[in-house]
């Protein structure tokens, strides 16, 4: 069918306070054609996993600012694994360092936005792997 | 940055699957049921299923409508409902629905976020839609959607629709029960006056009466009822304050009930049946004269009437 809609869950967990960047990356997802749900600031992997669930999201794209990413993000994978959806897509964005990208992949991340990149490479990235893969089916 | 990544295996359900887990109220089958309608990937022998199962079961979801306009508060009077239901030991399934942009069909849905707090729980459901821009119509979908938590046994079914234009008189078909909220102080308290709405909703839930300019609203409202003899039920409330939640839980439950024993629950019912009828005829036409129109060729010596008439002639439909 003609309705090649991809769903993006937005999640913050952890305990940053701070919302500007993932408002900033649902409002680029939105405008790039995707379905975005926001869920708002200090989730926990828990909750972020159910709702990626009850949303049926293709995508989960984790947003962190404290540099906790390294302990909460794979927590999310864990939330994922135990609700037999861990096949969702997950991508981890914020002030993450060079040398967390090996560990974050290894423990079930799909790819890293660190610093110099930008929504639109998210965006790049979601169109390649979600949408090149819907068409294809 | 740009190393491969090795291609998931998404999951795949069989419509069989699906309708096994969504029955048994599982997470994943009923998300994916949803997913399957909206993205008219289920084939009709998937809701036939449903709709068989559901007319056949004894147990019966409320379904209540939450409608109006845009900040009043419909989400959080949601959630702080949700939360006194659940203590309850009772299992809730909302749909909300915002619009998407009709430029590049993406949205931001972000009614989850006033309770978001209330999750992880197994006993409460959450699932956001966009309108998909639907103009001047109902979407089929939605109707369907409610069909799919019924089926999934939900003690109640809420349904948040921002209510502007057609949508609003839309919920009022989908629901057993519908509310507008209303809220002081948006400029619009004359508005939903002058709107049908008011007529065809069976409660207005006057929200925010913790603020100091609820006062004039409330008037508003008392000089409305002295002028219309069959008006709708009035609960004032504070969703931020969790003032009157219980009042209102108690009225949905009593009403329910009475509309249930008189009979009017089963007659709202069939005539939602008979309305999504419709709704589909109209989505599935409505597509195809999308494209005729789009495609067409324009003559601008002959009658667009005339155009329209011998085109439907046509294609079979008797005009
Ligand atoms: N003072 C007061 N504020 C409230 C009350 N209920 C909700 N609000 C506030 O009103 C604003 C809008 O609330 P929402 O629940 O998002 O309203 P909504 O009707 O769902 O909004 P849309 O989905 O955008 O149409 C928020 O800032 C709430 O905190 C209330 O009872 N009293
Ligand atoms: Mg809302």
């Amino acid at each position: 069918m003609a309705d090649k809609v991809v769903r993006v869950l937005v999640g913050k967990p952890g305990l940053d306070g701070h919302d500007r960047a993932a408002k900033v990356m649902a409002r680029a997802l939105r405008d790039a054609g995707f379905e975005v749900i926001y869920t708002g600031i200090r989730q926990t992997p828990a909750q972020v996993a159910q709702t990626a669930v009850q949303e049926d999201v293709d995508v989960i794209v984790l947003n962190n600012l404290t540099g906790a990413h390294l302990e909460v993000f794979p927590l999310v994978v864990e939330e994922l694994k135990k609700r037999g959806r861990d096949d969702i897509y997950v991508l981890a964005t914020g002030v993450i360092p060079f040398e967390d990208v090996e560990p974050l992949k290894e423990k079930g991340i799909d790819e890293v936005f660190g610093p110099g990149t930008g929504p639109i490479h998210v965006i790049n990235w979601i169109k390649e792997h979600v949408l090149g893969e819907k068409q294809g089916e | 940055m740009r190393n491969k990544v090795s291609k998931k295996k998404r999951l795949v359900l069989t419509e069989e699957e699906v309708f096994r887990r969504l029955i048994q109220g599982d997470e994943v089958g009923l998300a994916r049921a949803l997913s399957m309608i909206y993205r008219e990937e289920a084939t009709s022998s998937l809701l036939s299923r449903i709709y068989a199962y559901n007319a056949d079961k004894k147990h019966k979801s409320k379904v209540i409508g939450i409608t109006g306009a845009g900040g009043v508060g419909k989400s959080t009077l949601i959630s702080v409902l949700a939360e006194a239901l659940l203590k309850k030991g009772l299992r809730i399934g909302i749909i909300a629905v915002d619009p998407s942009s009709p430029k590049t069909g993406g949205a931001l849905l972000g009614d989850r976020i006033r309770l978001q707090h209330l999750f992880p729980n197994p006993n409460l459901f959450f699932r956001s839609f966009s309108s998909r821009g639907m103009v001047g119509g109902i979407n089929p979908f939605i109707f369907d959607a409610v069909a799919v938590l019924e089926a999934a046994s939900f003690d109640y079914i809420i349904i948040e629709t921002l209510g502007i234009g057609q949508d609003e008189i839309d919920i009022v078909h989908m629901c057993d029960l519908t509310a507008l909220v209303i809220a002081p102080g948006l400029g619009d308290d004359v508005q939903f006056l002058k709107s049908g709405v008011i007529e065809l909703v069976d409660l207005i839930v006057m929200n925010k009466s913790d603020l100091p300019t609820a006062s004039r609203t409330v008037g508003i409202l008392n000089s409305y009822t002295r002028m219309v003899e069959n008006h709708p039920d009035i609960i004032k409330l504070s969703a931020y304050k969790k003032q009157g939640i219980m009042e209102l839980i108690e009225y949905i439950d009593n009403k329910w009930q009475e509309l249930l024993d008189n009979g009017s629950l089963e007659k709202r019912r069939m005539e939602r049946w008979k309305f999504q009828v419709g709704n589909w005829m109209r989505y599935i036409i409505g597509k195809r004269i999308h494209k005729f129109v789009e495609k067409g060729e324009v003559n601008p010596k002959a009658s667009p009437y005339e155009i329209a008439i011998s085109t439907l002639k046509e294609w079979g439909c008797e005009v």
